[in-house]
């Protein structure tokens, strides 16, 4: 039975509403998505939103295959397709407090965010990302999880790779696409986070114990985590998501 | 030290000395524009690019207090319209409330036309009073810097073309910098320009092979660079050694906006 997850904390000082992440995941259908928007960026928490519901929605399967680029090509078909749904003038948004100067100059610099999206499905697990959101695949309980798309906490820098509303940066964004593809088998646990947090797990990879707590970690537990690592500046003050997808050693048996 | 991030909760501040006497009318640079107008065109991108970097969501977050203050035929804050008179202004409210708009050219693509928001306008009149101004700085941020104490530390930028015509300044810049908070001392960065094309002088850490007296004084008025601004400036290309203080001298335009932006770069501003 695939079982999923998601918690998240918004930035230190700041209100859930002002989360600027998302997270969209169905474990009948396997399908998950995360992403990041960048903060200094008009409507990204918005594009964020979008992007992760998009995607679970759509479910764009010829995005995740790995071979001769053609997830990459489909990927970006996909990105393209959520450009038109993308209206910053939207009534679901909040109005607008800024001046219509900087309200103007946002909507020309466009909306940003991270991505990690994938599915699991036929004991198999596929993710495309562009960025620095992470996907950690516990296969083993002994061994360090797989980590993707970044490998080490040296990679974590402050300016990742970022899925635009915008079409002018599509040829950056191609060559920025990257792919994952695995066994998914029963007892496999797969995280996925957004990058403070990504960052922090990447650093404590090697440490069974990290990986068996946040396997079985609740939301407070979660909440509590993230502002023990605050308090002790071992994670910078970001919005923190993590999402967690485990398939039970046996069938209708949670891990 | 100097790694307290910008938050709403631990704003940053920014106060800018601006020269306007009689001899920022001068062509700047070998240029074509005078020293006052190029000046201020960089002062004016700066705010802008300052208040775009605080839009989260729907606002404009307060993640800076930023001042204006001139030095000329007087010395005082020199926002205007709805602003005039105020010393620190949230950028929130500076975003409100510039004193018109004009145009300027997208960077990279200069046949694009953006809006340009315009708080400061080129003046030229008058001495160099710029101990005067140190003065004035000090008695504006004292206030702030008690009343942010956990905030990253304050951030003086003095813009000058000349020496000062009311005193040496070293012994009051040294007060000056002696402000701190809990992350740290004030930064003070001069920047001297140039009426002429001469190569620049750029973040010396050492007065050896300055010019005169005058460079030597501002070098030494001059705070080093934080560990973040020497990375923000190795980024850029630009020659930082080792005890880089934040003084250019015989600064072009070029010169003048990337010292802006390396000496106005905290630690971290709330999320990138």
């Amino acid at each position: 039975m695939l079982q999923m997850v998601a918690y998240w904390e918004p930035k230190e000082g700041t209100s859930t509403s002002e989360w600027e992440d998302g997270a969209a995941f169905s474990a009948q259908t396997g399908w998950f998505a995360i992403a990041d928007g960048a903060s200094t960026a008009n409507s990204s928490r918005e594009w964020a939103y979008l992007l992760t519901d998009s995607f679970v929605h759509d479910q764009p399967t010829a995005a995740l295959e790995v071979e001769d680029g053609a997830g990459r090509r489909a990927f970006l078909e996909w990105v393209r397709a959520a450009r038109t749904r993308f209206d910053p003038h939207s009534p679901e948004f909040p109005p607008s407090r800024m001046p219509s100067w900087v309200q103007s100059a946002g909507e020309r610099l466009g909306a940003h965010a991270t991505f990690l999206g994938g599915r699991i499905n036929d004991g198999e697990i596929k993710a495309v990302a562009v960025g620095d959101c992470c996907l950690f695949h516990a296969m083993t309980e002994q061994a360090r999880p797989r980590s993707f798309p970044l490998t080490d906490p040296g990679q974590f820098g402050t300016a990742p790779a970022l899925v635009s509303s915008l079409e002018a940066g599509d040829g950056r964004l191609a060559e920025s696409v990257r792919h994952y593809r695995a066994p998914m088998a029963r007892g496999n646990v797969v995280f996925a986070a957004s990058d403070a947090l990504a960052e922090w797990l990447s650093r404590g990879a090697d440490r069974p114990e990290l990986w068996h707590a946040l396997a079985r970690i609740g939301h407070e537990g979660f909440s509590e985590l993230c502002q023990d690592l605050r308090a002790n500046r071992e994670m910078k003050n970001d919005d923190v998501t993590l999402w967690r997808a485990s398939l039970a050693r046996s069938p209708g048996v949670a891990v | 030290m100097y790694s307290q991030p910008i938050d709403r909760h631990h704003p940053g501040c920014i106060l800018f000395l601006v020269d306007q006497s009689a001899s920022m009318q001068d062509r700047f640079a070998g240029g074509l524009q005078s020293k006052a107008t190029a000046l201020s065109l960089a002062v004016n991108r700066l705010i802008r690019n300052l208040v775009l970097q605080c839009q989260r969501g729907e606002e404009v977050r307060d993640y800076y207090h930023l001042g204006l203050v001139g030095y000329g035929k007087s010395v005082g804050p020199v926002f205007g319209g709805d602003l005039a008179g105020q010393q620190l202004v949230p950028i929130s409210v500076i975003a409100d409330y510039p004193l018109r708009m004009a145009t300027d050219s997208l960077p990279g693509n200069p046949e694009v036309s953006v809006d340009l928001p315009v708080w400061i306008d080129p003046v030229a009149d008058g001495g160099t009073p710029m101990t005067a101004a140190v003065n004035l700085a000090g008695s504006i941020i004292v206030e702030w810097a008690n009343s942010h104490l956990d905030s990253f530390p304050p951030i003086v930028v003095n813009i000058s073309d000349g020496e000062a015509t009311d005193g040496d300044p070293r012994s009051i810049a040294a007060q000056l910098r002696e402000i701190r908070t809990t992350d740290g001392t004030l930064l003070l960065f001069n920047v001297n320009l140039s009426d002429q094309a001469l190569t620049p002088i750029e973040y010396p850490n050492s007065p050896v092979g300055l010019p005169n007296p005058y460079a030597i004084g501002l070098f030494e008025m001059s705070s080093e660079l934080t560990p973040y601004m020497m990375a923000v400036a190795r980024g850029m290309d630009l020659p930082v050694e080792s005890g880089a203080r934040g003084f250019v001298f015989n600064a072009d335009a070029a010169k003048l906006s990337e010292f802006l932006d390396v000496g106005t770069r905290v630690s971290q501003v709330a999320d990138r």
